[in-house]
């Protein structure tokens, strides 16, 4: 269904305002599922869908490693939880941030140079969007939410940043999520009938007339605010872009079903138990979000960036253990470290199996996604910004190849932002600054 | 009853807004320049709405989290903007607000009209409630143009929806998501006999009075004093300041500045350990923000108290559940879990003002523990305004790591690597030794003498100002210089909603801090001259493109772009 | 401040404490002039149990089940009738527990007319090990060795009429379900018990003074479920609440002299206690908190009464046989002989305190105001 058509059938539906409630019986649009329900009645595939999930405090160095690089045959003890999933990983080792002297904020700046290319000048903040709000702007727009971020331990400072520093903070609660999805403004592409609420248009004049009221503004603003106002602007045409959507007979999603209201959540906090739970609700949650449609992209965020996970009664947490912990001489790891590291594996597993558990047709929603798993050290006990792990996870309609291994001695890692970006369709030769500035896809994990 | 009263309330406030001016015109000034635009923040959104609406009215809705620049959250609302989930949050609160006040319980006193049919548009009325409620909603006047758009809105939707009602609630809905009102707009035109600066105009003056003193927008009074010009004169702006100062409202904006200062915002995602830690919950949490900001209201404003006091005061507030936390009995007037009690520590307490209660000790701790070089570095920087710089990239900890000794049993054995190791020590030092004499208060505020059975040496040292305990350290911070130069600092920043530049730094000291000196730190007397300056209402020219008419000019060309 | 007071705050609680400042009330001490005083609220207060294997030699009492059935047998129901209503369990047993006594044949509450259902012989407590204290002076063969101080003679019958309920079971420091649960239902609404513990030098043996209170106020819960510790409490003025003793610190634990032990408590749990003849004995350990036991005699009916205010959910829920009870307690009464009959009216009992550190303020102007209204508003 291409985008002329769809703003045709939005003018008539203006047009025939005139009062009445306009009862569209189906077929309203010549849009159906194949009979496999892989793909639109057209041919073209299911969207491709973009998703980050993130932890703090890396991995233990020399555990997580596959010894083999090329083919994915084995992995460190670390990764062990990913084995029934190695087909569909790719693990990615010995990637770095360059500093170039400019100063290493410890579980800030590897963050902000992963997900935006760039490490931040003295003094400076981040300037540059984060990937996955790039991808957002380039796929997000013909979705009811360009994006969804998520935090499992009650932080709302999510890593999904737009240009000029604008966070997009995350949810804390699965049940407020559900709510804001699968609430009254839901509309359920199976249901069989559809009527276009009046109200909904009567909403679009407000917002038009919103939008209508900053023309004197845009004039008086000088460069500083413009790209708030821009910005400000961008959400509002969101907002009109969801009512749109509610007006028109979305398409049916064979794999959609409308989840129950999740219960059994957590007061949000950064106990690991609470983590693992809220965690899977929230994935739970999005899986069906994505099936039905309601988004191309998911920010997930398992821990923060200096990673405050704890044991309920134990009052140090999982970073003071990091730097505090001495190195057991008999492992060769510090094993209170390796315990946290061993649930953020068990969340990450979970993940996986949750996307690759949601059957659409002979498909999982797994095979249409493109997860990029990251963190923000390679060494949380230094604060090392040396090989810093990355995954990715899913084959994004067969953009990727997975099951890979693919090991390098000191790459930018800005070379996987750039990579994820490509398999996602953003129109893009060279990412990164400085030092980091790269042009080499990883063109082994690209079909 | 209480319920009466709220509309009683509004009916008077309605009764006010009645009659009040149309949409104002721009003489032939110089054109107007936008210099800033500030987000309002959640407590000035929800002070705004109970302002004009009243208590009654339900928000319904969530806010996206005000941001925090520079230490402070006025800070960081000139710097964010509105992300596609605020807005739709921003949309639910609009909605839900404006379906209540034009449902029909409220508008008999919110709507000062009534229209010649409930089924059809009526102009005149709907233009009458827009104009008033848009003047104080956006600050100032509604251009006609601005006006009219909205009461075309109104009109369209009574028509489609054949309701009066639901056409005045969709351009109220409007208003209420519009840039106008989210963000508090300063505009500026060039001053007379100043090349260099620009000079705000009377209605984005009386904004920053009004967010200043009362943390609200602009009150009926002083909006008109900003229609005639009033508040361009010295006198003229002199008497509202005084005016303002006068009432019982100081005390919203004296507690929204330093719940601002004093980082509370963060309380909102902080739990500890229920585990080691089950007294302390949300409950508490509440009120010991609370105690602290009774503690200042009380000392800076009812006993217009020297602002260094707060650091060496034994006068606090308690409820019963403070005083479990303390360990203070404390019993309320029949009972009452919630009352508020005065209370006097002894003199040979160990309390160091409000840096010992616990809205500041277990808001820079750890989840399962206290920390010192948090707290350290949290006084450092929001007490005496002192940047600490960041660690440095890539340490290696494992050189520093003394492998026969990882059993730590106080705080102070633990950092002792902290300050024995070169590259740490040169930061360390100026945190943790102030940290450390903090320890007797454990993460959630409670006083404790031992730590894992080991006793705590709360001894340390600032500036080279040495002290053994916690008192000693409240009187360090007392009579350190930096202490009220910071907040004179903190104040205008806040007050302007960016930081100072080098210039205003050196004349702020200069014009304000001697100010406040002499008034003895009076709180008080610093609003006083920063609310009367000239520098509060001023603002360097910034980069303007010449090639862009103003808004006024096209006001009056009856332009449409 | 008072003088009085301030010296007190300087003694004080736990080596450091500040005495309330509080307008308009004073802070009265228990004692006079030169004292220490160590307060705590009771968090806890339950039959003192010592549940071993083997000291319920002819078994334990029956399940919910096999009592409903052997119970429908003598009611006269058939076989296929009897599985039908065993299958409906609890609902079933509401609707034939409530009236299966009899007197001439007409149905009536067994809880109101426990003796209008046949002894169902509940099995006792055979076991020789069990708290609570030598009431009677004599060592008996019904009499227990107290766990904790090595006493013989103690006499507790009531443990022994309970103790072979799987509800009332438990090792400590364990506690037991039902009389555990029966305290904490009723504890957010019940006005708090408190302690006192008042003498010259605490850290050392020596005479002290202890009182048993009842607060204006009931505890608070903090996130755990327990009572927050360190609050504050007022002690009620009514004398139905009111108990002084003098006793004596011996290597940190309190024993009282004999007295009477008279509290309310709730309607919900039991509505008053009376002790006769009874003794409290009380660790204060170094954390603050402080664990014991009171002993004494109370009037069996009296305690019959709150079982029978249970009635069917005592017996469908918490599976215990509330005529049997009746019986029991009757046949084991050991005290207070009825001038008339002969019969004891009196039982010997124990119960195990647990108390948590709390400030008790003694201001018996307001807390009687207080308590008054609060009698009023019932």
């Amino acid at each position: 269904m291409n985008l002329a058509a769809r703003l045709g059938r939005r003018r008539v539906l203006r047009g025939m305002l005139g009062g009445a409630a306009v009862t569209v019986g189906m077929p309203f649009l010549d849009c159906f599922l194949d009979t496999n329900g892989t793909a639109l009645a057209d041919g073209t595939q299911l969207p491709t869908i973009f998703a980050t999930w993130f932890f703090g405090c890396g991995l233990n160095p020399g555990r997580w490693e596959p010894k083999t690089a090329g083919k994915l045959v084995d992995l460190g003890p670390e990764l062990e939880p990913l084995r029934p999933y190695m087909s569909k990983v790719n693990v990615l080792s010995g990637f770095k941030v360059h500093l170039d002297g400019k100063p290493a904020l410890p579980h800030i700046t590897g963050r902000i140079a992963v997900s935006t290319g760039v490490v931040p000048a003295a003094g400076q903040k981040t300037a540059l969007p984060s990937v996955d709000t790039i991808i957002a702007d380039q796929i997000g727009n013909k979705t009811r939410f360009r994006s969804i971020e998520v935090s499992c331990i009650g932080s709302r400072n999510s890593e999904s940043v737009r240009a000029g520093n604008i966070m997009n903070p995350s949810e804390v609660s699965p049940a407020a999520l559900y709510t804001r999805i699968f609430g009254p403004d839901f509309r359920d592409p199976n249901a069989a009938d559809f009527v276009p609420d009046p109200k909904v248009m009567a909403r679009q004049s407000v917002l038009s007339g919103v939008k209508d009221q900053l023309t004197d503004l845009q004039q008086m603003i000088g460069a500083a605010d413009k790209v708030r106002l821009e910005e400000y602007l961008t959400s509002v045409r969101q907002l009109e872009q969801q009512l749109d959507l509610e007006l028109q007979k979305p398409e049916p999603l064979k794999a959609c079903s409308i989840p129950q209201k999740p219960t059994g959540e957590l007061t949000p906090s950064a106990e690991v138990d609470t983590m693992h739970t809220n965690h899977k609700l929230f994935v739970q949650l999005i899986a069906n979000a994505l099936a039905c449609g309601q988004t191309r992209v998911a920010n997930i965020a398992l821990t923060e960036g200096l990673s405050t996970l704890r044991r309920s009664g134990n009052a140090v947490i999982h970073h003071t253990h990091t730097h505090e912990e001495p190195v057991d001489p008999k492992l060769g790891y510090q094993p209170n470290v390796a315990w946290f590291v061993g649930n953020v594996m068990t969340a990450m597993a979970e993940m996986i199996a949750t996307f690759d558990g949601l059957k659409e047709g002979d498909r999982s929603l797994l095979d249409r996604m493109l997860v990029w798993v990251s963190t923000e050290t390679g060494y949380a006990k230094v604060h090392s910004t040396d090989n810093i792990p990355a995954l990715t996870v899913g084959g994004a309609n067969g953009r990727v190849r997975t099951g890979q291994h693919i090991q390098t001695a000191g790459d930018p890692i800005t070379r996987v932002g750039l990579t994820v970006q490509q398999a996602m369709g953003v129109p893009v030769n060279s990412w990164g600054g400085d030092s980091m500035s790269t042009s080499r896809t990883i063109t082994e994990i690209l079909a | 009853m209480a319920k009466t009263l709220a509309l009683v309330t509004v009916v008077s406030l309605a009764a006010c807004i009645l009659g009040s001016s149309q949409a104002a015109e721009t003489t032939g000034l110089a054109p107007q320049r936008l210099v800033g635009m500030r987000r309002i923040t959640q407590d000035q959104y929800r002070q705004i709405i109970a302002d004009v609406f009243g208590k009654t009215i339900k928000l319904g809705g969530r806010f996206e989290p005000d941001q925090r620049d520079a230490g402070l959250l006025a800070v960081g609302a000139s710097q964010v903007s509105v992300t596609a989930s605020g807005f739709e949050q921003y949309d639910d609160m609009a909605r839900s607000i404006a379906a209540q006040v034009v449902d029909e319980q409220h508008r008999p006193v919110m709507i000062p009209c009534a229209p010649a049919s409930a089924q059809r548009p009526d102009d005149a009325c709907a233009g009458k409630f827009l104009s008033s409620v848009g003047r104080v909603l956006y600050r100032r006047p509604l251009t006609q143009r601005e006006l009219a758009d909205e009461v075309k809105i109104a009109s369209d939707v009574s028509s489609r929806l054949h309701d009066f009602y639901a056409g005045l609630g969709s351009a109220l809905t409007g208003m209420l998501e519009s840039a106008q009102f989210l963000f508090r707009q300063e505009t500026a035109r060039p001053a007379a006999a100043d090349a260099a600066h620009l000079q705000l105009d009377g209605y984005s003056k009386a904004s920053r009075l009004s967010f200043l003193l009362w943390n609200s927008a602009p009150d009926l009074p002083l909006l008109e004093a900003a229609e005639h010009g009033e508040l361009d004169s010295s006198d003229g702006l002199a008497r509202q300041a005084d005016r303002m100062l006068a009432s019982p409202r100081l005390e919203a904006g004296v507690r929204a500045f330093f719940s601002d200062m004093l980082g509370f915002s963060t309380f909102e995602g902080l739990a500890k350990d229920p585990v080691l830690y089950p007294k302390f919950s949300a409950r508490i949490a509440a009120d010991a923000q609370e105690q602290t900001l009774r503690t200042i209201v009380d000392l800076l404003l009812h006993q217009h108290g020297d602002y260094r006091d707060l650091f060496t005061t034994r006068t606090t507030f308690l409820t019963p559940l403070l005083g479990a936390l303390y360990k203070i009995p404390v019993t309320t007037p029949d009972d009452l879990p919630d009352a508020w009690v005065r209370y006097e520590y002894p003199e040979n307490a160990e309390q160091a003002g409000i840096i010992s209660e616990a809205s500041f000790v277990a808001l820079h701790s750890q989840p399962g523990r206290s920390s010192p070089t948090v707290r350290g570095k949290a006084l450092r920087e929001v007490l005496l305004c002192q940047k600490v710089p960041d660690p440095p990239g890539n340490v290696n900890f494992a050189l520093v790591q003394d492998t026969n000794n990882p059993d730590f049993k106080t705080a102070r054995q633990r950092l002792t690597a902290h300050r024995s190791a070169p590259t740490c020590a040169g930061c360390h030092k100026i945190m943790d030794p102030i940290g450390l004499a903090l320890e007797n208060f454990d993460t959630t505020g409670a006083f404790r003498a031992m730590e894992n059975g080991a006793p705590i040496d709360p001894s340390g040292e600032i500036d080279g100002i040495k002290f053994s305990d916690a008192k000693g350290l409240g009187k360090a911070i007392h009579d350190n210089p930096a202490t009220t130069g910071c907040v004179v600092n903190r104040l205008f920043t806040y007050a302007t909603g960016r930081t100072a530049t080098k210039e205003e730094i050196g004349s702020m000291q200069r014009d304000f801090g001697q100010a406040f000196a002499k008034s003895g730190y009076d709180m008080k007397a610093l609003l006083r001259s920063i609310a009367t300056s000239n520098e509060f209402y001023r603002v360097a020219k910034p980069e303007i493109r010449a090639d862009i008419p103003a808004a006024s000019q096209l006001a009056q060309e009856g332009e449409r772009r | 401040m008072s003088k009085l007071a301030s010296h007190i705050a300087n003694i004080g609680r736990r080596g450091r404490v500040c005495a309330a400042f509080l307008t308009g009330i004073a802070v009265l001490p228990l004692q006079s002039a030169v004292a220490e005083t160590k307060s705590y609220v009771v968090s806890w207060f339950y039959m003192a149990t010592y549940s071993q294997d083997g000291d319920c030699p002819d078994g334990l009492n029956d399940s919910i089940e096999q009592h409903f059935r052997k119970v429908l047998a003598q009611l006269g129901k058939s076989q296929p009738e009897i599985e039908a209503l065993v299958k409906a369990i609890p609902g079933s047993m509401y609707v034939t527990y409530g009236d299966r006594g009899r007197i001439d044949g007409r149905p009536v509450s067994p809880y109101l007319y426990p003796t209008s259902v046949p002894d169902p012989q509940i099995k006792i407590l055979k076991g020789k090990v069990g708290y609570g204290f030598d009431l009677d002076g004599k060592e008996g063969p019904d009499d227990f060795t107290d766990p904790e101080t090595g006493e013989h003679g103690v006499d507790n019958q009531v443990y022994r009429v309970m103790g072979c309920f799987v509800p009332q079971r438990a090792f400590p420091p364990d506690r037991p379900g039902f009389p555990a649960a029966e305290w904490d239902m009723p504890r957010d609404a019940m006005p708090a018990w408190l302690v006192e513990v008042t003498g010259d030098d605490l850290s050392k043996d020596g005479d002290v003074t202890i009182g048993v209170y009842r607060a204006t106020a009931p505890v608070q819960r903090s996130t755990d479920g327990a009572p927050i510790p360190d609050m504050t409490f007022r002690v009620s003025g009514d004398r139905r609440s009111y108990n002084v003793v003098k006793g004596h610190l011996k290597n940190g634990v309190v024993i009282s002299d004999t007295f009477t032990f008279n509290m309310l408590g709730d309607v919900f749990y039991q509505p008053e206690f009376h002790l006769a003849d009874s003794r409290l004995r009380l660790t204060l350990k170094s954390d603050g908190t402080a664990r014991g036991v009171i002993g004494g005699y109370e009037n069996w009916r009296n305690l019959y009464s709150a079982y029978a205010a249970g009635g069917v959910f005592n017996e469908a829920v918490v599976s215990l046989d509330v005529p049997g009870i009746y019986y029991a307690l009757k046949r084991m009464a050991d005290a207070y002989p009825d001038p008339k009959t002969g019969e004891n009216t009196a039982i010997s009992t124990a119960y195990t305190i647990e108390a948590l550190p709390a400030f008790i303020v003694h201001d018996e102007k307001t807390a009687a105001a207080t308590s008054a209204a609060q009698n009023l508003s019932r």
